[in-house]
């Protein structure tokens, strides 16, 4: 199941128009059931640290908006629950809302690659 | 051996002869380093002087100091200050520091109450390319919030360190009581903005503060050991100010008082700012005019160990038993200035040497005399080209002259106009200095402290 479900988030990240596949997957993460987002659980354990730094430079509003689906989401999964389906997070919703890290992730990732280069072609 | 030795000598001086020769045969106008100005259609004034040498130096001067801040801005330019470096639209702090270092250029911010002056050394051929940092650091920064905090630390030291230095607090107290307007305002910002702002607060602050007042009509580029095409080449290749006008620069107003702050009572140390009214940067005439004045009544030590053969240092000298020392003061701004002197001293003597050198002050500012003047146009004009030796001096002066005037005054065209003072134009400005009202602050112990109407009485 984990590797379907890999296969399957690595086809629909690559295209959008796969809307049904993405629809599929998209309920079956679940993720939307406890009224999070896409970038609430961000599926990066290797870049683990590139994820913190780019958590710390989100807005304040932004940043509490998360921490409060975080609590939210704890909150169910400790009373075995999930929101009233009408407090669902909708597909549309996440895809223009949910992705709101991917800015600082870019920013931080250019930032380690220049070190990365510099370094490459300053210290032979 | 002694005629192969003077023919030997001979062969040398004829090649040297030679060499003379044929450089005299080419213009020399390079060697003279004559400064180039040169205003830009949207209002930049770019200057450099060309003098050869291996190492560049580029001067940014922006009419954005401290006095532009309203209340809600209080401390925005020593931010902006502290912010050079750091993030850029362009550029991430990494690499600006890392390139500028790998090429052993530097950059660094400091301020007047008038500009915030951004200044950039490095050797000739590194200054093309890191001359898009200092652009972008002057017209784009980015002041990320997380970026303000990260380095927080660095500023809490800096406004720490103001602090507890007695001549920086006297220097920030002189303006502020002296001074109606914007001049009062601080070089540092306070505690209390940094403590109860949120970054993100202070980065919106500061976006504000950086559009409202960098513009290009406010900013003077100077180089030094620059070609004039090269720099203006990239200035309008890498800057990109907004071509509005900006606020109005806002008049100051000498209003003098009186003001006593106890510190470091221990040390029994007593530091005094007495000061008048000064002229403003914008009139060389009067602030020559000043200079000489206060060449007349007191310049700074010139022997180690000495207190200075000026007749307000002698005239302290007379009273004062443990070392002292007495300087003049005279800072010109765009609209006004200080003029006056300040005084280090021991503690328990402190009255008696303020008064002592206010009585002398004042008798000699009634009676000038032909032959001071002399000696002071002599150290004037010897002290000044000796000055402008050091580069940064030179940078500094010449930040002065192109942003009050727009037009620059060569060494020998200011000796001139030294030499064109004559003792009815210092006795003017002597006339006008005890008339003005006066401003006394003092600063450390204040056990024997005289007041300001013990001395204008």
């Amino acid at each position: 199941m984990r590797l379907f479900r890999t296969l399957l988030y690595k086809v629909t990240a690559e295209d959008t128009s796969k809307a049904t596949l993405g629809r599929l997957m998209f309920k079956l993460n679940e993720y939307c059931k406890f009224g999070l987002y896409h970038d609430d659980v961000y599926p990066d354990e290797e870049h683990e640290a590139v994820t913190r730094e780019a958590v710390r430079r989100l807005p304040s509003e932004i940043y509490h908006a998360r921490n409060f689906r975080h609590i939210q989401a704890m909150q169910l999964d400790i009373q075995k629950e999930y929101l009233p389906e009408n407090q669902w997070t909708s597909y549309e919703d996440d895809l223009k809302n949910g992705r709101y890290l991917q800015p600082y992730i870019k920013e931080v990732t250019a930032e380690l690659k220049e070190r990365e280069d510099w370094e490459k072609n300053h210290m032979k | 051996m002694k005629g192969k030795l003077a023919l030997s000598g001979l062969m040398k001086r004829s090649f040297a002869a030679q060499a003379q020769a044929a450089r005299k045969s080419e213009p020399n106008h390079l060697a003279k380093g004559e400064l180039k100005t040169k205003v830009l259609p949207n209002g930049m004034t770019v200057a450099s002087l060309e003098n050869l040498s291996p190492v560049s130096k580029i001067g940014v001067f922006v009419r954005a100091g401290p006095r532009f801040e309203t209340s809600k801005e209080a401390g925005a330019s020593h931010l902006i200050r502290y912010a050079a470096g750091m993030h850029t639209q362009n550029f991430t702090i990494f690499g600006i520091t890392r390139n500028m270092e790998y090429s052993g250029a530097s950059l660094t911010a400091s301020s007047t109450r008038d500009d915030i002056i951004y200044q950039m050394n490095g050797l000739r051929e590194s200054m093309k390319d890191n001359f898009k940092y200092l652009a972008d650091t002057i017209a784009r920064p980015a002041f990320k919030f997380w970026q303000l905090d990260d380095y927080k630390y660095r500023l809490e030291v800096e406004i720490e360190r103001s602090k507890l230095d007695p001549q920086q607090v006297l220097l920030d107290e002189v303006h502020r009581i002296a001074f109606k307007g914007g001049l009062s305002n601080s070089l540092y910002a306070s505690k209390e903005v940094i403590e109860h702002h949120d970054p993100e607060h202070l980065s919106e602050m500061l976006h504000h503060y950086h559009s409202r007042n960098f513009m290009n009509k406010r900013t003077t580029v100077i180089g030094i050991g620059v070609d004039q095409d090269r720099l203006l080449e990239h200035v309008e290749k890498t800057f990109g100010l907004p071509d509005l006008s900006g606020p109005e620069l806002v008049k100051s107003k000498f209003i003098g008082g009186e003001s006593r702050i106890i510190m470091d009572a221990d040390r029994d140390q007593t530091f005094a700012v007495i000061g008048t009214e000064g002229v403003s940067a914008e009139n060389l005439k009067d602030v020559a005019t000043y200079t000489l004045l206060q060449a007349i009544l007191a310049t700074g030590v010139h022997t180690k160990k000495g207190v200075g053969a000026s007749k307000l240092a002698q005239a302290a000298a007379k009273v004062a038993k443990a070392p002292f020392r007495v300087d003049g003061v005279n800072i010109n701004y765009a609209d006004t200035g200080l003029f006056g002197f300040a005084i280090a001293c021991h503690a328990s003597e402190s009255g008696d040497i303020v008064k002592a050198v206010v009585a002398k002050m004042k008798e000699t500012c009634k009676n000038l005399k032909e032959e001071d003047l002399q000696h002071a146009k002599n150290r004037v004009k010897g002290s000044f080209a000796l000055s402008l030796e050091d580069q940064n001096n030179l940078l500094d002066h010449l930040g002065m002259i192109l942003t009050n005037h727009n037009e620059v005054k060569s060494v020998d065209d200011m000796e001139k106009l030294v030499d064109g003072i004559t003792l009815k134009d210092v006795s003017a400005a002597a006339a006008k200095i005890m008339k003005t009202k006066g401003t006394l602050v003092s600063v450390g112990n204040l056990d024997n402290m005289c007041y300001l109407d013990e001395l204008t009485a």
